[in-house]
């Protein structure tokens, strides 16, 4: 009896662990992780009368066990770029086993990016990305580093708004795929960029009423031309009494 | 320093380099006489500011700058509205067409092409001919000093800004009737070549405001460096005439053109426009202090250089190649 009661009680233990290992063990976690456990982070640039860009935080847990490539955008069409480097993307490693990953970047406005059936087979994705954006006349940004994240854990990832940002929508996203190149899941961070201060407002203005914008911005530039010329006339006549 | 943002280029950019430009474009006008356009456009676009917007933005400095100069002369007698007012009329119709031109440009996609030529041909055209110029007077200057000298022992000198067309047909008059030939014979010839001198007017300003319409329209510049020799030496006017003149010819022209870019596109920018014109009203100050104590020549060589130099900038943008402008590099 006693034996029977030990051996059952070693039977469900060992099913206990093997339920355990089942439920932890990394393919039904990958299959759990994949579909619900990367964080939608919603961001809100405001550029006002002074900007000199702005770096924003977003955040995506990745899951563990299997080869994932994690792909973001960066931006493009319409870019007025001065120098290299001036848009950044960065991946911030908030946990310590190290994965190599490849990342490609860009991000694009609203309706314009990759189809979430995007798929690719024997090619190479960075190769392919690139076409499919080029052929559509989607910019896209060239990456050949390998950033190194942890296999499980929440992935920071930051990028950089430079001086010449447009706004609207834009937005940033995770392509997960598994180690067969199969996308697995999209996931989309918005990102808002609206304007503000008196720019905002003459901008508002240009779109409600044009008429009216090109007046005024006429009577300004003229009135404040003149109001420079008469001062400088006045300083030169106070020089020239001295 | 500072980066100022640009609500219609939708760009930030330093406020230094705004006002950096405004003054250089200024002083440079001081100096020279000519209008902003020329300079400013150039030098917005290398600032970084696109290229359409530098050219839509340049109306409305010009605006700033010669309704400045207009207000302040408008009730001296340096302003001719007989010859402003013709010349203005064909001006309007230029820019007009001009501006209709650069909105079918931007769309075709050869705009940028389009303008750089455009600017490489006339900074160009025209630091060559100063160059020229430069040369022989460095050759035959002091061979001109020992005629006028001599002709001013000899001759009595007619100066070119007093010789009017009126006055050349009298003269005429007076020696047929010196000649004997019958006064109303003469008087004929004298109604005939009035009429004539009068067409030829029309055509005269029709020609020149239309080339510089389509200009302003086109490249963002007032066209003030045509204006000024042309109603100098075309015209028989003084020389502070002709600068107040063709200041008044470039306000009206720059008017019309900037309301037909507002209303068709989104490209002029009121800080930028505000920003350079003040500064530059400071730098034509400077300009003209500037241009009493450096020796002419100096001056001359100085302003073809800087030409020269925005031509072979353009020269390197319109046929250069670039390196993929993109870098990723881990944060």
């Amino acid at each position: 009896m006693v034996r029977l009661i030990l051996c059952m009680s070693l039977l469900l233990f060992r099913v206990k662990i093997f339920l355990l290992i089942v439920f932890f063990s990394s393919t039904s976690y990958a299959s759990d992780c994949s579909k619900n456990d990367i964080h939608l982070s919603k961001s809100h640039i405001h550029i006002g009368d002074f900007f000199s860009g702005k770096t924003i935080d977003l955040y995506g847990i990745i899951c563990t066990g299997k080869d994932y490539t994690v792909i973001t955008y960066l931006p493009n069409e319409r870019f007025m770029v001065k120098k290299k480097y001036k848009n950044r993307l960065g991946m911030v490693v908030s946990s310590s086993e190290k994965t190599e990953i490849e990342s490609f970047g860009y991000y694009a406005r609203e309706g314009k990016r990759l189809p979430k059936d995007f798929r690719v087979y024997d090619t190479d994705f960075g190769y392919a990305m690139q076409k499919y954006l080029a052929e559509n006349g989607i910019g896209y940004i060239k990456d050949e580093l390998k950033l190194n994240i942890s296999r499980s854990g929440i992935i920071g990832h930051k990028v950089h708004f430079p001086k010449s940002e447009k706004f609207g929508t834009y937005i940033n996203e995770f392509f997960v795929f598994d180690q067969d190149r199969t996308l697995i899941s999209v996931h989309i961070n918005p990102i808002l960029i609206h304007s503000n201060g008196i720019g905002g407002t003459i901008r508002d203005l240009f779109f409600k009423n044009r008429s009216l914008y090109a007046f005024i911005c006429i009577s300004v530039v003229i009135l404040l031309s003149c109001i420079v010329v008469f001062l400088m006339d006045l300083i030169n006549l106070v020089l020239k009494g001295k | 320093m500072l980066d100022i943002y640009l609500p219609m280029a939708q760009m930030s950019i330093d406020l230094s380099i705004l006002l950096g430009i405004g003054l250089i474009t200024g002083i440079l006008s001081g100096i020279y006489g000519i209008g902003g356009g020329t300079i400013s456009v150039p030098l917005t676009i290398f600032a970084g500011i696109p290229v359409d917007t530098a050219v839509s933005t340049s109306l409305l400095q010009i605006i700033g700058t010669s309704s400045a100069n207009v207000f302040r002369n408008i009730l001296s007698k340096n302003i001719k509205y007989s010859i402003g007012l013709k010349i203005a009329l064909f001006t309007s119709v230029g820019s007009v067409i001009g501006t209709l031109l650069f909105n079918l440009l931007k769309d075709s996609g050869a705009f940028f092409s389009v303008i750089y030529s455009l600017y490489i041909i006339l900074l160009g055209g025209v630091s060559f001919f100063m160059l020229w110029d430069i040369i022989l007077s460095a050759i035959l200057g002091t061979v001109k000093k020992r005629r006028t000298k001599n002709m001013n022992n000899h001759f009595d000198i007619e100066r070119i800004e007093d010789r009017k067309w009126e006055n050349v047909v009298y003269k005429f008059e007076n020696f047929i009737v010196s000649k004997g030939i019958d006064i109303e014979y003469a008087e004929e010839i004298k109604k005939r070549s009035i009429k004539k001198r009068k067409m030829n007017m029309w055509i005269k300003c029709g020609t020149i405001g239309i080339f510089i319409g389509l200009l302003s329209g086109l490249m963002g510049i007032g066209g003030g460096f045509i204006l000024f020799p042309a109603i100098l030496y075309i015209f028989k006017e003084s020389v502070s005439v002709s600068s107040m003149t063709s200041s008044f010819i470039t306000l009206l022209t720059t008017i019309p053109a900037c309301i037909m870019q507002m209303l068709s596109n989104n490209l002029i920018d009121p800080f930028l426009a505000i920003i350079c014109a003040t500064s530059s009203a400071f730098g034509v100050r400077i300009g003209n202090d500037l241009a009493k104590i450096i020796n002419q020549n100096r001056l001359k060589l100085f302003f073809v250089s800087f030409l020269l130099f925005i031509c072979i900038r353009f020269w390197i943008r319109l046929f250069g190649s670039f390196d993929f402008m993109y870098v990723v590099t881990p944060v």
